[in-house]
């Protein structure tokens, strides 16, 4: 056997089964350098045990303890404090918060393809409102905004100002969703802002009337030869009510 | 009968530990049962680590009130281990609220490290003058050494009950362990050198 000092060490320690002891000690027996370690760490060991005082827990804490923990025990079975029970949940909503705030920080940030076609919608409703590129042509007069569209795509998008019922046009600008070049009409409803993205029906997606996702909705509709999809943080009540709007004006 | 308000609701709230919470009391007896036992090595740690009497009894407190809270959590096993590292983490987070905590680096393992000195019959301790320089040595350890020594000579803990309690891997204890005693015995030289010239 060599000499090992951590060897040593878990022997003084009592931690080497009887085998490793016994081989230990007869190594001790024929090695000068390791016995005169063995000797100092047990020496130290001992004075150790001498010089260091072992604190006893002094007895008005041991009752003090008892008494808080008593109290504890009655507080915790108050109806008030059960409340507390409710604290997890509230924490984990909270949560549930800010992971859906980080999901659209990240998704500004990061630009990922989308991996669906309302996700992307989402994106520029969100890009919109971060970059400081909500309109191209700011205007609440419909009789500009359409005309600024003409130039720039194959369609000619129906812009409505609606701005008697609450909702004002802000102004338009040019998207490209799924690959296309698409209309993006820019309304105010109170301090929200609305995106009407539209394009001609035959490149419309397939997808559910409405969607909500990370505290957005999306309202999508048909309307003659075009396609709607309205993206806002309104409340879908709203966006339905927008819908209504646009298609009662269509009906005049 | 007539009693003071305070004493009044003092006894109000002791009628309702006795009477009123049948279903509570056999959970604070449990756990009365498995903590209280460890108070006294929960306090010798505290003590040692605080290096003073109030502090340890305030951190002490604090951690068996955690430990009731975390009561929930414990699945037997070593119950002294358990409130161990209670009492540990508890201390830990009150040395950050008193912002002093004096390692804030993480602790290094290598720069502490050293080796043993020739060490000879007369240097082995006999007087309370000796006595007294290892304890003051002990005391100006490094927290992470006079942890385990704590653990391991005054607490008689086996490696894996100061794993448990440091949440260090054994390998790491024993590691530990090892620079302890030598910086210990470091320390009791120096001194002995001191007192020599």
């Amino acid at each position: 056997m060599n000499c090992v000092p951590d060897r040593i060490e878990a022997y003084i320690d009592d931690e080497l089964d009887a085998g490793e002891r016994l081989a230990l000690e007869r190594h001790l027996a024929t090695c000068a350098e390791c016995s005169s370690t063995h000797t100092r760490l047990l020496e130290q060991k001992i004075a150790i045990k001498a010089a260091a005082p072992y604190y006893a827990a002094p007895p008005e804490l041991r009752e003090s303890i008892r008494t808080a923990l008593q109290r504890a025990a009655v507080a915790e079975s108050r109806p008030a404090a059960q409340a507390a029970f409710w604290r997890p949940l509230a924490i984990a909503a909270s949560l549930l918060l800010v992971v859906s705030i980080g999901w659209n920080v990240r998704s500004l940030a990061t630009a990922r393809p989308p991996s669906n076609f309302v996700e992307s919608l989402l994106d520029d409703h969100i890009r919109s409102l971060l970059a400081g590129h909500l309109v191209d042509v700011p205007s609440s007069d419909q009789h500009t905004v359409k005309p600024w569209f003409a130039g720039k795509l194959e369609f000619s998008p129906d812009v409505k100002n609606l701005d008697a019922e609450g909702f004002p046009l802000v102004g338009g600008r040019i998207e490209y969703i799924a690959g296309t070049r698409v209309a993006a009409l820019v309304y105010r409803h109170r301090l929200h802002v609305i995106n009407v993205f539209t394009w001609p029906a035959e490149s419309s997606q397939a997808g559910p009337a409405q969607v909500s996702q990370h505290g957005y909705h999306v309202l999508h509709w048909t309307s003659g030869a075009m396609t709607y999809w309205a993206v806002s943080d309104v409340a879908m009540a709203d966006l339905e009510l927008l819908r209504k709007l646009y298609l009662d004006s269509s009906a005049q | 009968m007539m009693e003071l308000g305070f004493l009044a609701r003092t006894r109000e709230v002791e009628n309702r530990v006795d009477t009123l919470q049948p279903a509570l009391q056999p959970a604070l007896a449990t756990f009365e049962a498995v903590v209280l036992p460890h108070l006294d090595a929960a306090y010798n740690l505290a003590r040692w680590l605080a290096r003073n009497e109030q502090d340890a009894e305030d951190v002490v407190q604090e951690a068996y009130l955690r430990a009731f809270r975390f009561f929930d959590g414990y699945r037997g096993g070593d119950g002294k281990a358990w409130v161990l590292e209670i009492v540990r983490n508890t201390y830990r987070s009150w040395l950050r609220r008193q912002s002093r905590y004096a390692s804030a680096e993480p602790f290094d393992e290598m720069a502490h490290s050293g080796d043993f000195q020739v060490y000879t019959q007369e240097d082995a301790m006999t007087s309370d003058e000796e006595r007294s320089r290892l304890r003051s040595c002990l005391e100006k350890l490094p927290e992470e050494f006079r942890e385990v020594l704590v653990l391991r000579e005054l607490e008689e803990m086996s490696y894996r009950e100061i794993s448990e309690t440091s949440g260090l891997a054994i390998g790491t204890v024993m590691s530990r362990l090892s620079r302890a005693r030598k910086r210990l015995e470091q320390c009791v030289r120096r001194y002995q050198r001191e007192a020599a010239r």
